[in-house]
């Protein structure tokens, strides 16, 4: 995968990314979770990449994307390196698939959301946007599932882990979320500092209401650790005539079954776009 | 039956196929228009005429008759019942839990074959009401009626609630159903045609897709493991025993009305002839004979006959009433 890594200057900052096939004539744009990079997504790449122009962005200060400023980090500004990035591959005049799991799905939403009838499809793999998070503060079963985020907003405590114990993270993710610990790379753990920046931002986004135009495509593991299956009716609240599907598995599913979610993915973005619900037929 | 799994969305787009391919047209695939056989039985009975025991031939085919539209009712019943439940116990749950749109699909199918099997019985219905000049009403107040019942209040109550009883229901009538077909089929040549076809017809159907009452069954189990699902779990079978059961049974009684409206109808009138016979069987013969091993009757009210239910009581760990395992003996069930 190294081969199909892109280093640019993006907004004046370097900015990495990983780019295959340019010239598939539509778009995936891939945005990565926490503990994870660009690399993790290396299963569906392989699965999707044929028939696609695979984009997949690393998140600041990881790979080659430092991050000189904490500015650099917010929803926001996110959004504008991501539309320099489609610039930049060529891609912004192609249809334009975005495809998350976990933290990334909060990038990907609002991604969809200043995209609007751009963006063809979102797919989010075990993720939930900013708002629909914040809707979840009411449920006990989730506020238990997220202890990790709760610990990573105490001031020093996951530098002072950073320091003196780095894998302990990664343990607690592989164990809990099934996932073979040598396929973690130590530096993504430094993408935690995403966690505080979003919650900064809840005071504005609990106001933000918009709409996503884009068909919604949520997949959700039936054993994954750290959320709860998104429901349609919390999708339903930011899009329209989603499609959600559980299947079986742990939270980094992309991992543990690629070729299962690329089918999924594909049969998704290959449906036109008339979502009038397909009803069944009976001779009566 | 084949048990499919909620979570396996290409095995469930071709039961789906399989569904639309092979599902049966109302107009089309009944021969309506050959009328009823008044003349033959409807279902066969056992040597007790399920209570009735030492009734003459003529008795029989009456009660025969008597059992089978309250069969054809019962099942219309509970399948009129579907749609006003769809929400609460279908939707509701699959919207929470969106496991595939699949199964969405195959439920909506569900509830569309549940109504068309509703309607084929209440054309039954209407046909038999035509051929004997019996008002229709008059007959719909001898046989089982769900609406506003206990039974069905119990059944919104535990869907609004979160809890599945519905499906045991469900998943009970269509076992029982496809029991009835066995029965009928094993007189075929001895009971009216069109009641054959019509079970014939429901039971094909109903085995094509009973495995769905079983997958939202099983979604239950993997819901989100909180004490409420977890209660339900252990308690729904057992509501659905509780309701159900006594509703057949309340709902049976209705047959002594006959007694009031013997002299309107001669149908009436040999019906109403062959109550004391039934008045005849001590208290404890009557419970025993209705609940243990009078077909149709017990197949219903007493879990012990649904063979398919088991596996899933064991995943769901309900709480079970202690029953002895029984078994129908369709070979006993004979006409004339």
């Amino acid at each position: 995968m190294e081969k199909n890594l892109r280093v640019k200057q993006i907004r004046g900052e370097k900015t990495s990314y990983l780019e295959i096939n340019p010239e598939g004539k539509e778009v995936l744009f891939f945005f990565h979770g926490f503990p994870d990079d660009a690399y993790s997504w290396n299963g569906l790449l392989t699965e999707l990449s044929l028939n696609y122009h695979c984009i997949a962005p690393f998140a600041r200060g990881l790979n080659e994307s430092p991050m000189k400023d904490d500015n650099r980090l917010t929803l926001d500004s996110q959004t504008l390196d991501f539309l320099e990035i489609l610039k930049v591959a060529n891609a912004e005049n192609k249809k334009i698939h975005l495809i998350s799991h976990d933290l990334g799905a909060v990038a990907a939403w609002r991604m969809a959301q200043v995209l609007g009838k751009r963006a063809t499809t979102l797919t989010v793999i075990n993720g939930l946007s900013l708002k629909q998070f914040l809707r979840r503060l009411t449920n006990p079963q989730q506020l238990v599932k997220s202890w990790y985020i709760w610990l990573l907003q105490v001031p020093g405590l996951m530098e002072t882990i950073l320091k003196k114990k780095p894998n302990f993270v990664l343990e607690k993710a592989a164990a809990l979320g099934g996932r073979d610990i040598s396929t973690f790379n130590l530096e993504a753990l430094k993408g935690f500092k995403l966690y505080r920046q979003y919650l900064k931002e809840t005071p504005v986004e609990i106001k933000n209401n918009a709409k996503v135009k884009a068909r919604v495509l949520s997949i959700n593991s039936l054993e994954d650790a750290f959320l709860l299956p998104t429901t349609l009716d919390e999708l339903e609240k930011d899009c329209q005539n989603p499609e959600a599907r559980i299947i079986p598995g742990k939270h980094w599913i992309h991992h543990e079954n690629p070729k299962v979610v690329a089918d999924l993915i594909t049969k998704f973005i290959g449906k036109k776009n008339d979502k009038s619900q397909s009803s069944p037929e009976v001779g009566l | 039956m084949k048990l499919l799994s909620p979570f396996d969305h290409i095995a469930l787009a071709k039961q789906l196929e399989l569904q639309q391919k092979h599902a049966w047209d109302l107009e089309d695939d009944f021969p309506w228009a050959q009328g009823i056989d008044l003349e033959k039985p409807f279902v066969p009975l056992d040597e007790n005429n399920i209570a009735f025991p030492g009734a003459s031939q003529e008795q029989r085919i009456a009660l025969s008759q008597m059992i089978g539209l309250m069969v054809n009712e019962t099942i219309c019943e509970m399948e009129c019942s579907l749609p006003r439940l769809k929400y609460q116990a279908w939707e509701q749950h699959l919207r929470r839990f969106p496991v595939n749109p699949e199964m969405f699909d195959l439920g909506e199918l569900f509830f569309a074959e549940e109504e068309k099997h509703a309607e084929s019985f209440r054309r039954y219905m209407n046909i038999f009401c035509d051929q004997t000049s019996i008002d229709r009403k008059t007959v719909k107040s001898l046989l089982p009626n769900a609406l506003n019942s206990v039974f069905q209040k119990s059944m919104i109550w535990n869907a609004e609630k979160g809890g599945h009883a519905f499906w045991w229901v469900v998943s009970a009538v269509e076992e029982t159903s496809i029991q009835v077909f066995k029965a009928v089929h094993f007189n075929k040549e001895k009971v009216d045609p069109l009641f054959y076809t019509l079970h014939k017809r429901h039971a094909e159907e109903e085995m094509r897709h009973e495995n769905y009452a079983f997958m939202m069954l099983d979604l239950a189990t993997q819901n989100a493991p909180n004490y409420k699902n977890q209660f339900f779990n252990k308690v729904d079978v057992l509501l659905s025993e509780l309701v159900a059961g006594p509703w057949v049974l309340t709902e049976l009684t209705k047959i002594f009305k006959t007694k009031d409206l013997a002299k309107t109808h001669p149908f009436f009138a040999t019906v109403a002839s062959c109550i004391p016979l039934f008045e005849n069987m001590s208290k404890i013969q009557l419970a025993r004979a209705l609940f243990s091993h009078s077909p149709y009757v017990s197949w219903l009210v007493n879990p012990a006959f649904r063979k398919k239910q088991k596996e899933m009581k064991q995943k769901h760990h309900s709480i079970e009433l202690p029953f002895s395992e029984a078994k129908i003996d369709y070979q006993k069930l004979k006409i004339g």
